[in-house]
């Protein structure tokens, strides 16, 4: 796979597109500038929210002002290369992994082209190893004797407002996926490098708009969106007049806050109000009905995203810990998890260090099987995906996959859950009793190599809509060979910025595939007593043989 | 020697020239990966255009005028990629172009391979009216991804704003910056 050039580090990025000009200038990787033009980059944050957050945690996110992107004034602080370069310092002492990327690449390029940008774009630039050498380049000017004496024939750069913009430009072309990594032979995490530049750029309050809103609002109501508890209520609510409708049940369990329930139920706030989200929260309440759960949902921690890891460790940590607050002042024994994937890589990898142990919560057992979940013993939070395929295991749940049969479904494991968390088997095992026709995508695009849908990372804006399509690229051509070959006509995922992007990815690329949660597939198989005979899916579709 | 036995008999040259080619549309490196890399799933830019190419090759010299239904079936999943590209949109088709110059160099070098005039006229229409097609197709990509970023504004809304949102009291010019993106609605006491 080595690729001499890359390896070289010499690799001369730009030409002119066929027949365009004639000319074909080519520069070395670091001469060529990053240019803003509208739809590749995303708005910078707003003043008043980065006042906001400067209110609560002073000294993260730089000077709140007005800036603009395409100009060449970002009205950046006079010592701005310093914040930046102490910043490196300080990280460097703080995360040793952060040192060991910057030492160990040894550009054998086995990376360069796993990476879904990459793939999507063909900018060399998007090649994990030279994502990260954008920052290893200034790490070796400053912190490496070879860089300090031999300068550029040592691969060193110092830090320019040139080289700013090559960070704003590509560490937000990166999902921090983590795909590159698995391919690396040294693991070498450029989703850590890319975090560690993204809060780099927030200490010179060079932001994104449509990540530091959400912050905010998940800090200031409980979820992304800023609804406020009554509005969070009566969405859900809402969606029981859906459920009886095709199902003939009206459910009885939907509560908020309430105090001494067994088990919290946080989830991506987004299930209650976007589609086809709201379907997999359906599923979420028919299985909860099912079992006779005793659970509850609250309206302050309504908010399973944590828009924090894409910003700053400290931000992260202050939203992550509304979960455990909220655990406490409720008196749950354990806490339960929707299908949501930033959630699961912030609590899988971080929230154990940052918020834990949870010592006030009890080892998590499903009060149905028994099944003591020791996985999740010290952060005391169990996946639904795991909490459900353990209770299709012990046989409590009556299912008639029938119900899925006008459907041929795929799966797409999300890059937080499969790579950031393992969770692989669990919803395949699932939907493999929920639904008779399911096929696979080809190996090399599933399970630990799965494909980004391209806009994870606070990526998922609409003015960067191209740069998501592209990045989708390599997710959607795997779906398509399976909709060519299987007429697969659903794509399932356990992640909410999935189920958001994929849709716009699937219209775009492959129309005729629609996006879904396994627990709305779940919930059209699931027999609940009392139910009239089910004619329709959940989102009021036609099942088989019921069609007019 | 006649144009189309030509383009027939040396398929397998000047469909590599023109992939080549048309690749080298892409920064060296990329190009060289994307040439290089035959897994259709680990390579959907390679893999593509080479598909692409190749089936619009056969359909363009079998025999008959191409049948525009058939050139869309074999060209649409290319010209999509092309479309979200960073290519201007002449750059983005300029694919069609690139086969002229491929076969014009081809034939120059050839001694023996002067194509009639008649011939030539006759390739160069049949390609400039593969071209325009290929440029609606382009534009219809262009208007299906505008299509996908209105319904994700439009439905990320819906519930919201069917569902008493203290949102739908807002004034007529915040809803300039809702198309733009549908956060901001929600975020008065934060703005
Ligand atoms: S990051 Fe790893 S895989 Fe990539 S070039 Fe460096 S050593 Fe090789
Ligand atoms: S983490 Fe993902 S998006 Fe980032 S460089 Fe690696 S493969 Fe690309």
């Amino acid at each position: 796979m080595a690729d001499t050039k890359v390896a070289e580090m010499s690799v001369k990025v730009v030409k002119e597109p066929s027949l365009m000009t004639g000319a074909i200038p080519t520069q070395d990787w670091w001469d060529v500038e990053a240019v803003f033009k509208p739809g590749n980059y995303c708005y910078p944050g707003k003043k008043s929210i980065v006042e906001y957050h400067n209110q609560n945690l002073p000294g993260i996110f730089g000077e709140a002002r007005e800036w603009d992107v395409e100009s060449d004034d970002w009205k950046l602080p006079d010592n701005w290369k310093e914040i930046i370069i102490n910043g490196i310092k300080e990280r460097l002492d703080k995360f040793r992994s952060l040192k060991i990327f910057m030492d160990c690449c040894v550009r054998c390029g086995a990376c360069a082209d796993k990476c879904h940008f990459f793939l999507g774009t063909g900018d060399p630039k998007n090649m994990p190893v030279l994502r990260a050498e954008l920052f290893r380049s200034v790490y070796r000017n400053d912190f490496t004797l070879a860089g300090k004496l031999l300068g550029e024939i040592a691969g060193a750069r110092p830090m320019t407002f040139k080289v700013l913009k090559e960070w704003f430009m590509y560490f937000y072309q990166c999902t921090e996926c983590r795909r590159c990594s698995v391919f690396c032979p040294y693991g070498i995490d450029t989703a850590e490098v890319t975090m560690m530049a993204r809060e780099l750029l927030h200490l010179v309050g060079v932001n994104t708009n449509w990540i530091l809103e959400p912050a905010a609002n998940s800090n200031r109501t409980g979820n992304h969106l800023g609804l406020q508890p009554h509005t969070f209520k009566e969405n859900a609510e809402f969606l029981l007049d859906d459920i009886e409708e095709a199902t003939g049940v009206r459910l009885q369990n939907l509560n908020f806050n309430r105090k001494g329930a067994e088990v919290l139920f946080i989830f991506p706030s987004a299930d209650v109000f976007a589609d086809p989200g709201i379907f997999t929260f359906m599923g979420y309440l028919l299985l909860f009905e099912h079992i006779g759960l005793d659970y509850t949902i609250s309206t302050y921690t309504s908010e399973g995203g944590n828009f924090g890891l894409f910003t700053h460790n400290s931000l992260m940590k202050k939203l992550n810990g509304k979960m455990y607050a909220e655990a406490k002042r409720l008196g749950v024994k354990w806490i339960l998890g929707g299908e949501c994937g930033h959630m699961w890589r912030v609590l899988h990898q971080y929230m154990d260090t940052m918020n834990g142990p949870a010592d006030f919560l009890e080892m998590p057992k499903s009060p149905i099987t028994g099944t003591v979940f020791e996985n999740a013993a010290s952060t005391k939070m169990v996946h639904i995906s795991e909490f459900t395929a353990d209770l299709i295991k012990n046989g409590k749940l009556k299912l008639d996959k029938s119900r899925n049969d006008h459907q041929v479904v795929t799966y797409h494991d999300s890059c937080n859950t499969a790579r950031g968390m393992g969770l692989l088997d669990e919803p395949r095992y699932i939907l493999q009793h929920a639904c008779n026709n399911f096929h696979e995508m080809p190996e090399n695009t599933i399970r630990e190599k799965t494909f980004c849908c391209g806009s994870g990372t606070g990526l998922n804006t609409g003015e960067i809509m191209d740069l998501r399509m592209r990045g989708g690229l390599p997710r959607a051509n795997a779906v398509k060979y399976v909709q060519e070959r299987y007429g697969v006509n659903l794509l399932s995922c356990i992640c909410a910025i999935d189920r958001a992007t994929l849709l716009a990815s699937m219209q775009y690329w492959n129309p005729g595939v629609e996006v879904c949660g396994v627990s709305e597939l779940l919930g059209n198989a699931l027999i609940m007593d009392g139910e009239k005979e089910r004619e329709t899916d959940l989102r009021g579709n036609p099942l088989a043989g019921k069609e007019e | 020697m006649a144009l189309a036995h030509l383009l027939q008999e040396n398929k397998g040259e000047i469909l590599e020239k023109w992939i080549s080619r048309v690749l080298a549309s892409y920064p060296d490196d990329a190009a060289m990966i994307f040439q290089r890399e035959k897994d259709r799933f680990a390579n959907p830019i390679g893999y593509n255009t080479r598909h692409a190419l190749t089936a619009l090759y056969d359909l363009l010299f079998s025999g008959d005028q191409p049948d525009p239904a058939k050139v869309a079936a074999v060209v649409e999943d290319f010209v999509k990629i092309r479309a979200v590209q960073t290519f201007t949109p002449a750059a983005a088709v300029a694919f069609v172009r690139d086969l002229k110059v491929v076969v014009r160099e081809y034939c120059r070098k050839q001694k023996d391979a002067a194509p009639a005039l008649a011939d030539w006229h006759r390739f160069e229409d049949t390609l400039d009216a593969v071209s325009d097609q290929v440029f609606d197709l382009y534009m219809a990509c262009r208007e299906r991804l505008y299509k996908a970023r209105l319904h994700e504004i439009s439905h990320m809304n819906h519930m919201l704003t069917q569902h008493g949102c203290p949102s739908s009291l807002l004034d007529a010019d915040q809803s300039a910056k809702t198309a733009v993106n549908p956060i901001h609605i929600h975020s008065n006491e934060a703005r």
